[in-house]
């Protein structure tokens, strides 16, 4: 029962109680002020009767009977007698007086006694007789009846406004019960409402300012919590003078992009400026961090979101450039040596850099045979003197694949598209090492494209750019709809996690499409989540947000991956209706060997689970990084520690 | 006190007749018990009539005179107390008339027309026709004489040319009454008193209609203006009830 209603029956009890006593009241001292009229009425009669025999000159029986007549027929009495000395009785009687009084139940409940008044007539000295008078009750009846109707209607009227009135007033009095409740559901889903209306009541109001210090404080905590990993974030994996990454989150992230299995292809670039020592040397460390600082600012510049980019020492930058072929990789290289060389390292400078890169390109590769690679190249040019950049070709006898061009690529991207050359693979998400059944199954696509298999690393740069994304999601999301679909009719729910590109969050009509399958198939919606890297989220957050919440309306989940990888705040936490995050697989990796990498992780979980959400970790491969993560508090681990890729759902 | 002794034992003794003798042989004892208790009956009630209470009160209100003839008249009850009928009337009557002189309701009361109690008419030495008439109907009816025999008659006394009021007694219902005046200490038959010319007589019970007797004495709130019940809530103040 809740509080009003508990407040509203009291009242109307007190209310109907308070009525009740007072209309019995009334309706007994009614009953008594009657019954005293009657009696007084019969009594004043018999007296008045009996004087007026007493003085008639010739006391017959027709005079004694008109007398009596004359009192009878004014109506008010019901019964007149006169009881001679002699044992003569003369008397008028009538019954009934009214035809409607009072409903016989009244007059049972409320009896009115009628007592005869009586009085002596006398002759002289001597005794005539007697008179009995009986008031008749009918009029009395009449008017209780009357007024008790009276009464009552006035009685419910009141009861009505007042019961009126004080509905009124409770669900006035009661508003900010509910804004608090509000509040605290807001909460619950990670919104911080602030109430400004403090009601006056104070009870309330103490109550409306406790819950909005409660909101504060706790919204304060997560902002400091969010500072806090953001600058841990900044400290562990950047370079405090140029901001890019440092030797540890490059070589982590790239590490993660070569093993991770699902294929890699770009370019690896170092760039060393010459001389750099002697340069600080003569201009002073200040100059030197300037010059870096311009160096870094004109690589980011020029480099695709895609690509990563570090300082690794000194004045050593790397740059990792994924890319389609290795063609290009030749050109873009070039591009960058004379973006550099005719800007900020231009002659006037006088400073002289190389730029050496090599192709990787491979299903799973190793950092170090990479990096000295690169190293090699960049040794290569620089026994030019001058500034100069080389390319080498990497392993040549993977460089056998023929450049495609950008139609040939449209042409065979279109056609996969057409005839569903797709082929899904199943990644398991385990809630602990050695658990049966997966928490989740991250479903992972590869693309027929001509005659080779592309991996999705590959593939979706490449279908963002021919604006085909929306297009391959909507068929993979297509196919792992009829795969849950068989496996329900089998009796297995799968829960699966499927990868929704940007442009297709930002493409209207592809929502909707999505929306309305998915409204097609209730049963499947509870086990479905869909998840977008956070490096995009900062473009499409208000698509995402409205996205989100119809996901939310019919109960599917949305989580976030590759979380903490990016330089994104962490405050879309909780501005999103999100379910989970996945952290990027590449905080995870050595981290039982870095105090302040374990720490990060455990400051990431913990904003996570602030805001209610569940936190998986991917690409574990190493038991001792399996240990730290669960120690960590992460709900999910996946990663080739587990498992390989399913080929198959069950 | 001493014949009405020897009319209970004639009684009993007549109770002992040979068809009783048997089953009223052995409690002889308890029977002469009984007869003892109802003579104190009658004394106890006497008590009740001119009860103890409205003694002390006259003595308090009043003084130790008025005290001693409350005490006369609750003497003069016991007395009384199963006599004759017409012992009674007369002994009431002249006792009245005796112990109370005749001062008007102006003088004694400085009202126009105060039915006082026999109570307040013994304790202040004084009372009009009404007080008489008040306390020989008290008296009688305490002594155990029928109220319905019992009338109090507005008269006009012819002589005087003054409203008067007399007890009237009637022996059955049809019959003319005797009349017990303050003006003179002979009961006559009202046909006899020529000098007075009857208005209106009225019975005391049929002035107070039965089931309010109670609650108007209890919530001591009558009507000033009914003489009558102001009478009763006085009197009952007083310790006796009327």
């Amino acid at each position: 029962m809740t509080l009003r209603q508990q407040f509203s029956l009291l009242t109307s009890a007190l209310v109907l109680a308070l009525m009740t006593g007072s209309l019995l009241l009334t309706v007994s001292n009614g009953r008594a002020f009657f019954q005293q009229q009657l009696d007084a009425r019969a009594y004043d009669a018999a007296t008045a009767l009996a004087l007026s025999m007493s003085n008639l000159a010739e006391a017959d029986e027709v005079s004694l009977q008109r007398q009596m007549d004359v009192l009878f027929d004014r109506g008010f009495f019901q019964r007149i007698e006169l009881h001679m000395v002699s044992g003569r009785v003369l008397q008028r009687q009538a019954d009934a007086a009214l035809v409607h009084s009072a409903p016989t139940w009244f007059r049972r409940w409320l009896p009115l006694s009628t007592e005869p008044a009586e009085a002596d007539v006398v002759a002289g000295w001597s005794r005539l007789g007697k008179v009995k008078v009986v008031s008749h009750t009918d009029f009395a009846y009449r008017d209780l009846w009357a007024m008790v109707r009276q009464e009552t209607l006035w009685f419910v009227a009141v009861a009505m406004l007042a019961l009126l009135a004080l509905q009124g007033l409770l669900s006035w009095m009661l508003r900010p019960l509910a804004r608090v409740e509000q509040q605290a559901q807001a909460l619950c889903e990670r919104r911080w409402q602030l109430q400004s209306d403090i009601p006056k009541t104070r009870e309330l109001g103490s109550m409306v300012r406790a819950m909005n210090r409660t909101v504060s404080t706790l919204k304060r905590i997560f902002s400091e919590q969010s500072a806090l990993a953001e600058r841990l974030r900044e400290e562990a994996f950047h370079d405090a003078v140029t901001g890019l990454l440092n030797r540890r989150g490059f070589d982590q992230r790239l590490e993660h992009l070569l093993s991770s299995g699902e294929g890699y292809r770009g370019v690896l670039m170092l760039l060393q400026l010459r001389d750099f020592a002697r340069f600080n040397q003569q201009q002073g460390r200040q100059q030197g961090d300037e010059l870096l600082q311009s160096v870094a600012q004109a690589l980011v510049q020029w480099l695709p979101s895609e690509a990563l980019c570090g300082r690794r020492t000194g004045a050593d930058f790397v740059v990792f450039l994924p890319g389609s072929d290795q063609q290009s990789a030749q050109q873009r290289l070039t591009h960058c040596f004379e973006h550099l060389a005719s800007g900020i390292l231009n002659d006037r400078q006088n400073q002289v850099f190389h730029l050496g890169g090599v192709w990787l390109e491979g299903e799973r590769g190793q950092l170090s045979q990479a990096l000295s690679a690169a190293d090699e190249a960049l040794r290569h040019c620089q026994r030019n003197a001058q500034s100069d950049c080389y390319l080498d070709s990497g392993n040549g006898a993977k460089a056998a694949s023929q450049p495609r061009s950008a139609g040939l690529w449209r042409q065979q991207l279109q056609q996969a598209l057409e005839q569903r050359d797709i082929e899904l693979l199943y990644l398991p998400v385990f809630t602990h090492p050695g658990a049966e059944q997966p928490l989740q199954l991250e479903v992972i696509s590869r693309v027929k494209c001509g005659d080779d298999w592309l991996s999705g690393a590959r593939f979706w740069p490449l279908a963002e750019q021919h604006q085909l994304a929306s297009g391959f999601d909507l068929l993979i999301v297509e196919a792992v709809l009829e795969v849950m679909l068989k496996a329900m009719q089998q009796g297995d729910g799968l829960p699966c996690c499927i990868n929704l590109s940007p442009s297709t969050i930002c493409d209207e009509a592809a929502c909707q499409r999505l929306l309305q399958r998915l409204a097609s198939v209730p049963e499947l919606c509870p086990l479905i989540a869909f998840e977008v890297p956070e490096f995009a989220i900062a473009h499409i957050e208000l698509r995402l947000q409205q996205l989100a919440t119809q996901l939310a309306e019919i109960g599917v989940q949305l989580g976030v991956d590759q979380v903490g990888s990016g330089r994104q705040a962490f405050s879309y936490l909780q501005r999103l209706p999100l379910n989970y995050v996945r952290l990027a697989g590449h905080l995870n990796r050595n981290c039982h060997a870095a105090a302040d990498q374990r720490f990060y992780l455990q400051s990431m979980v913990q904003i996570a689970h602030s805001q209610a959400l569940s936190v998986f970790a991917e690409g574990l491969e190493h038991e001792a990084d399996v240990a730290v993560v669960r120690e960590a508090g992460v709900d999910g681990l996946s990663g080739y520690f587990f498992s390989e890729p399913w080929q198959a759902p069950v | 006190m001493l014949s009405l002794s020897s009319k209970l034992i004639a009684l009993a003794s007549r109770l002992q007749s040979p068809s009783r003798r048997l089953l009223l042989a052995a409690p002889l004892g308890l029977v002469l018990g009984l007869v003892l208790v109802a003579a104190f009956g009658v004394l106890a009630d006497a008590m009740d009539w001119v009860p103890d209470k409205s003694i002390e009160l006259a003595q308090q209100q009043y003084d130790e005179a008025a005290a001693q003839r409350l005490r006369l008249w609750r003497e003069q009850l016991q007395q009384l107390s199963g006599e004759s009928l017409e012992r009674q009337l007369r002994g009431v009557n002249q006792f009245f008339n005796d112990q109370v002189p005749f001062v008007s309701d102006a003088q004694h009361w400085q009202q126009d027309d105060y039915w006082a109690s026999p109570f307040e008419s013994l304790g202040t030495h004084g009372g009009d026709c009404e007080d008489y008439v008040i306390a020989k109907y008290y008296s009688l009816v305490k002594l155990g004489v029928p109220v319905d025999r019992l009338r109090i008659t507005y008269v006009k006394a012819l002589q005087l040319n003054q409203a008067h009021m007399v007890l009237t007694y009637f022996p059955t219902p049809d019959a003319v009454p005797l009349v017990l005046d303050n003006l003179t200490d002979r009961i006559l038959l009202a046909s006899k008193r020529t000098d007075l010319a009857p208005v209106y007589s009225f019975n005391a019970e049929g002035m107070w209609l039965d089931k309010m007797k109670g609650q108007g004495i209890l919530m001591g709130n009558p009507n000033k203006l009914d003489r009558w019940t102001d009478l009763r809530v006085r009197m009952n103040r007083q310790g006796m009830d009327l």
